[in-house]
């Protein structure tokens, strides 16, 4: 099933406006993963052709955190890897990025369908369903290579259900997509136009040294916080009140027995 | 939290393995373990903590604490402040090597996946761009590679431990 037509990179990039990227863009019909793909690609790419923007109408091998599966129908959702060479950034900081895709989808998706978007920490994408929760309807993942010097590459790897989203008893949080929130789906090329822009802004900015004020913004449109959450962590989970995040982006939990918890990896619940 | 702009990794000079050491130390003042213990083939590291423990400043307002497992599935307690400066006496045998160093704060995973092996065991032989590890900053995982070339002879984190910036992670013995 084909629900959007295929992208071409002429399309995609014409009058585009962004300063940063992107340089170079692949388009496919199906993939085993945009992250591979790119992974691949950004090896041998020179700079010049950087940063790279990889889009699949369909992955036959979708993952996303801890290899999780993440799956699709062929073009029923927003399936793309940016990859780039960020050797400005310092690799102790290198998690505004996780900042930036959250604050740029929120963003570009609020901008397209007028859905008042938020953010699961660090930075699933949640939007209102009619019975007044919340659900999530999209994901970013971030991959990097650490060559013992300097962050070698960085991939975004971002999925937004336009038409359709994953069966309920196959996702860990509640699930839709935009087509369920708004009555119509996006067109695909809209929601990546306009999120590549945003990335774009908070890329320039966040080079410019804005850390700040894009911690600011990612705060600002975090669901999670002032809420009880159930955090599932590497070894065990965690019950409490989501109270804060601090200037690491780490999320602050406190528990019943009054005793905070600073979380930096982590699957939030419901 | 070490200061992360101050704090960078030490391996540099450091032929007798002191900064993993050091780091070990650091870490154990960070928690009420009294005593590690770890024998593998001819080396031997042995720390131990001192018991004159001043326990009188424990705080009555809850503290800040990072999740290390297998805590984080306990009832974690407040730690007090003294317990930093506890006395800590310790007989050291590390291996001599070039050490690994975490380049940020997050969580080690010993491998790509929780279904995958483990990149590297002790003893194997790696070369220089091999992965050894993933450290998870938020949902950003960051894959270390080695920058030497040779064999692995202690790794000193385990799956799904936080770890700090600078904290080394293993050891490899060069060729």
């Amino acid at each position: 099933m084909r629900d959007s037509p295929s992208l071409e990179p002429s399309a995609i990039l014409d009058n585009l406006g962004t300063h940063y990227l992107p340089r170079s863009v692949q388009c496919y019909a199906a993939v085993s993963s945009t992250m591979d793909v790119a992974r691949q690609q950004v090896a041998t790419l020179t700079e010049s052709e950087l940063p790279l923007l990889v889009l699949a109408d369909l992955q036959n091998s979708g993952r996303g955190r801890l290899g999780r599966t993440w799956v699709a129908e062929a073009g029923s959702a927003l399936l793309f890897t940016l990859a780039f060479r960020p050797y400005w950034l310092a690799p102790a900081r290198a998690f505004t990025l996780v900042w930036m895709a959250g604050v740029a989808l929120c963003d570009a998706v609020a901008e397209v369908t007028g859905v008042a978007a938020m953010l699961k920490w660090p930075n699933d994408l949640l939007i209102p369903t009619p019975s007044g929760d919340y659900a999530k309807a999209g994901g970013i993942l971030l991959e990097s290579n650490w060559d013992g010097h300097k962050i070698e590459w960085v991939s975004i790897g971002i999925g937004v259900n336009l038409q359709s989203a994953p069966p309920a008893h196959t996702t860990r949080y509640p699930t839709t997509s935009l087509a369920a929130a708004t009555g119509q789906a996006p067109e695909r090329i809209e929601v990546l136009r306009s999120l590549l822009r945003h990335l774009d802004h908070w890329y320039g900015r966040l080079r410019n040294g804005e850390e700040a004020a894009l911690l600011a913004a990612w705060q600002q449109r975090l669901h999670t916080l002032g809420r009880d959450v159930s955090v599932q962590l590497p070894h065990g989970s965690l019950n409490g009140y989501a109270e804060a995040v601090d200037a690491d982006g780490a999320l602050h939990i406190r528990d019943q027995d009054g005793i905070t918890h600073v979380i930096t990896s982590g699957d939030v619940g419901a | 939290m070490i200061n992360e702009t101050n704090a960078g990794p030490t391996e540099n000079g450091d032929d007798f393995g002191l900064s993993a050491v050091r780091e070990l130390l650091r870490l154990m003042n960070q928690t009420d373990i009294t005593e590690i213990l770890i024998e593998r083939g001819d080396t031997k590291l042995h720390v131990k903590r001192g018991t004159t423990v001043q326990l009188a400043a424990v705080p009555h307002a809850p503290v800040a604490q990072t999740l290390a497992p297998p805590v984080a599935a306990m009832a974690p307690q407040p730690m007090p402040p003294s317990m930093a400066h506890a006395p800590v006496a310790a007989e050291v045998a590390v291996p001599t090597g070039h050490t690994i160093t975490a380049p940020m704060v997050g969580t080690f995973y010993a491998s790509p996946s929780p279904k995958d092996a483990a990149f590297v065991q002790e003893g194997d032989s790696i070369q220089v761009g091999d992965s050894v590890g993933i450290i998870e900053a938020m949902k950003m995982m960051n894959e270390i590679e080695s920058d030497v070339a040779g064999r692995i002879v202690r790794i000193l984190v385990t799956n799904g431990q936080p770890v700090e910036y600078g904290q080394p992670l293993m050891v490899v013995e060069p060729v």
